[in-house]
């Protein structure tokens, strides 16, 4: 087996759209998924017993549903164009586990902070913003990295709703030229690059939360 | 949070009661959704029920092989990685860490595009999906059953040794056994996930769940009882384990 | 100082003791009546009965579970209780939430484990609360704050994180951080058990000047000697009833219980 490695350069341009794709649908992702998580996850740790129980359900309707079937039916039923439909599929999956991220984080916070902020009079909305969520977020960092990086990962599935990703270009270059193995270390390659940008920079993110909270 | 004047007695029954009516709650949305959706165009999808539930066998299939062999296949990975000298544990973690940070549909054409170039003859569907799904379960799996190994007590280790067990049957006999227990949550929550990810494979041609409900959709074009349908069936597949694992946890208690 | 009616025991040995003093211009500032608490089933606070007057010092003690812990708990609504009322600055507890939030503006708080807000330095510490709370600007919250450091004696320590405070440092942090909505009531939950000993008589002075200074003060101790120097009730509670009520002297010396007696053996035998 020999490895013919020009090709990929022919295609460097396609490669190259590619990986914007993939880190804009990722980028985006991220952002949405973040916000509706931590919003959700928030809300996990009021008391209310119908608000938790609809809350486990509608994250467990999302969980249980691949990420395929929920990507096709924004797509093909409600008709969203793909990039769109990408973005929002793919939020609407990961938000389910940040949220879920963020209700244990949250959890794990001793007792004590909510009672003595409660105990001063805080509101439980002032205490919330104030005590809780600065220390659940930072809590929060390393499982959220990985969350990220499963968001760049699912992202792979919009090739299959036509949207030219990393993915789509490796399917591409196979059917073009046969020469897929060699667009596959490629692609993988970068794909690996793109987790460990996001890894180091929640490492650094962290380490700058480290700092300044002492 | 106002102070209740309740008795304590009464807080119990009100739980009681609250959780009564959320489960009414529940079966009267079911009720009113089956209502809802029974003008959905069931009925053009029915007489491909056949075809349907022969891809729905394909995907419970796929899933069950690549779990069964996924897991003879993590349990040495997770091995060199816990216990391997430097070397081959390297090996071990840039295999585990390599294909856990691919997307799932690389490892597919990983194998798809990457064998027949190795051996010079094409590989069938079937295959391709089996073997990727393998490593994408055997790579998760050896992450769970590592964290496993490390639960288990180190004096474990030691007793063993001490009556003069070799180091592979203390792993085998005393070592796994504990790890297994430890770690069969999170096994079969892993096993939800891959059940999922099946879903992937009709790229390489298997006729799967989805793929099937999307020939059939694709010839009598009835899109919002497809979709309902993949909904449903999978939200149940994967509800079942769940529920699985729940009564596992109560059992154990 | 102060008279108090105790009602003959009952046969069952259980007795409900309704203090109060008698001179009347103290007005009560805590009063619990007839208030009972369940935890499931457990009866923690059974038919209790206690009255405290504004500029009291009230230290209360007793074995673990006796329901101590819960019963300061409930003057500032940290637990709930099911039967019963408890009225503390003349509100009566348990209406609604804002009104909750306005009693414990005036009632302050000190945790056993202190409690502090480790993502915020001592002076944000403090002024954390009269500034969302009261809306107090900034500059007036961190000039307040390093009056309050200073009297608790750490005012060098403004600018550092919690985690870099000794124990005694902290729970003196957190004593100050409670004064800082000048409530009119302090309660205390056991402050001085999770310090290491050398660090305890720190914090005791602290709580003695402010004893002295005419705070209303409710504290959960095992401390004696502190006991002995600033309060002018001690109560003994075990088992969710208050079984003594008496001022220091009484309470030590002779006390009318013979539970009290053995409870004071067993804590005096170590210190």
């Amino acid at each position: 087996m020999t490895l013919d490695w020009t090709v990929i350069w022919q295609y460097r341009e396609e490669v190259a759209k590619g990986l914007w794709m993939t880190i804009q649908i990722s980028g985006l992702s991220i952002l949405f998924s973040t916000a509706v998580g931590l919003s959700i996850g928030g809300l996990r740790v009021i008391p209310n017993f119908f608000l938790q129980k609809i809350l486990g359900l509608y994250l467990d309707v999302i969980r249980n549903i691949p990420a395929v079937v929920k990507l096709f039916a924004i797509h093909f039923v409600v008709g969203l164009d793909a990039f769109a439909a990408g973005v929002l599929a793919l939020s609407l999956h990961q938000s389910a586990y940040i949220a879920d991220v963020m209700s244990s984080s949250l959890n794990a916070l001793p007792k004590g902070q909510l009672e003595a902020s409660l105990a001063t009079g805080l509101s439980h909305a002032q205490a919330f913003r104030r005590v809780l969520l600065p220390q659940a977020l930072r809590i929060a960092i390393p499982p959220l990295s990985t969350q990220f990086v499963q968001i760049v990962k699912n992202s792979a599935i919009v090739m299959l709703i036509s949207l030219e990703d990393l993915t789509f270009v490796t399917s591409h270059i196979q059917l073009e030229t046969f020469r897929g193995m060699e667009a596959s270390i490629v692609v993988t390659f970068l794909y690996l690059l793109i987790a460990f940008a996001i890894i180091v920079s929640m490492n650094l993110i962290q380490a700058w939360s480290n700092r300044r909270f002492q | 949070m106002s102070a209740t004047a309740i008795h304590a007695k009464h807080r119990a029954r009100l739980q009681q009661r609250q959780n009564w009516l959320w489960r009414g709650i529940l079966i009267l949305s079911l009720c009113t959704g089956g209502w809802l959706i029974r003008d959905l165009e069931w009925g053009a999808l029915w007489p491909s029920a056949g075809f349907i539930a022969k891809g729905l066998g394909a995907s419970i299939l796929l899933s069950v092989l690549s779990i069964g062999l996924g897991f003879l296949v993590a349990i040495p990975m997770a091995a060199a990685r816990a216990y391997g000298a430097r070397p081959l544990k390297s090996i071990a973690v840039a295999c585990i860490e390599s294909i856990r940070c691919t997307p799932e549909l690389m490892v597919i054409f990983w194998v798809y595009f990457g064998v027949p170039r190795i051996t010079g003859n094409p590989v069938d569907g079937w295959f391709a999906a089996i073997f990727s799904m393998t490593l994408v379960a055997a790579a998760y799996m050896a992450e769970i059953i590592r964290a496993g190994l490390k639960s288990v007590n180190i004096g474990q280790w030691e007793a063993g040794r001490a009556t003069g067990l070799r180091d592979i049957q203390i792993f085998s006999r005393i070592i796994l056994p504990q790890a297994l227990k430890n770690m069969l949550m999170a096994l079969l929550s892993q096993s939800v996930m891959l059940f999922k990810t099946t879903s992937l494979v009709y790229i390489v041609g298997v006729i799967e769940f989805f793929r099937a409900m999307q020939i059939v959709n694709n010839r009598v074009y009835a899109p919002f009882a497809t979709y309902a349908l993949l909904a449903i069936v999978y939200f149940i597949c994967c509800w079942l384990i769940t529920r699985l694992e729940g009564l596992i946890k109560q059992h154990r208690q | 100082m102060h008279s108090q009616n105790l009602e003959p025991q009952t046969p069952q040995g259980r007795q409900a003791t309704t203090l109060g003093s008698l001179d009347s211009g103290k007005p009560s500032v805590i009063r619990f009546d007839r208030v009972d608490k369940y935890y499931d089933s457990f009866h923690v606070l059974k038919d209790l009965n206690l009255t405290i007057k504004e500029g009291e010092v009230v230290v209360i003690c007793g074995p673990s579970g006796s329901g101590k812990s819960t019963l300061i708990r409930c003057i500032n609504g940290l637990e709930t209780f099911d039967a019963g009322t408890i009225t503390v600055l003349n509100q009566e507890l348990g209406t609604t939430t804002s009104q909750l939030r306005q009693i414990r503006r005036e009632v302050g708080m000190v945790f056993q484990n202190f409690n502090l807000y480790p993502h915020l330095n001592a002076i944000e510490n403090i002024t954390l609360a009269p500034r969302l709370v009261k809306g107090v600007k900034q500059a007036n919250a961190t000039a307040r704050a390093y009056e309050l450091l200073t009297r608790v004696g750490i005012a060098d320590k403004a600018e550092q994180y919690p985690d870099h405070l000794s124990g005694g440092q902290r729970q003196r942090l957190a004593i100050a951080r409670a004064l800082a909505l000048d409530p009119k009531v302090m309660l205390f939950d056991e402050p001085t058990s999770a310090l290491d000993p050398e660090m305890i008589s720190e914090v005791l002075e602290v709580i003695i000047e402010l004893a002295r200074s005419g705070m209303t003060m409710l504290v959960v101790t095992h401390e004696m000697g502190f006991a002995r120097r600033v309060a002018d009730r001690v109560l003994f509670m075990d088992k969710g009833v208050i079984i003594e009520d008496s001022p220091p002297d009484v309470f030590f010396n002779n006390p009318r219980d013979e539970r009290t007696q053995r409870f004071l053996s067993k804590i005096m035998s170590h210190t």
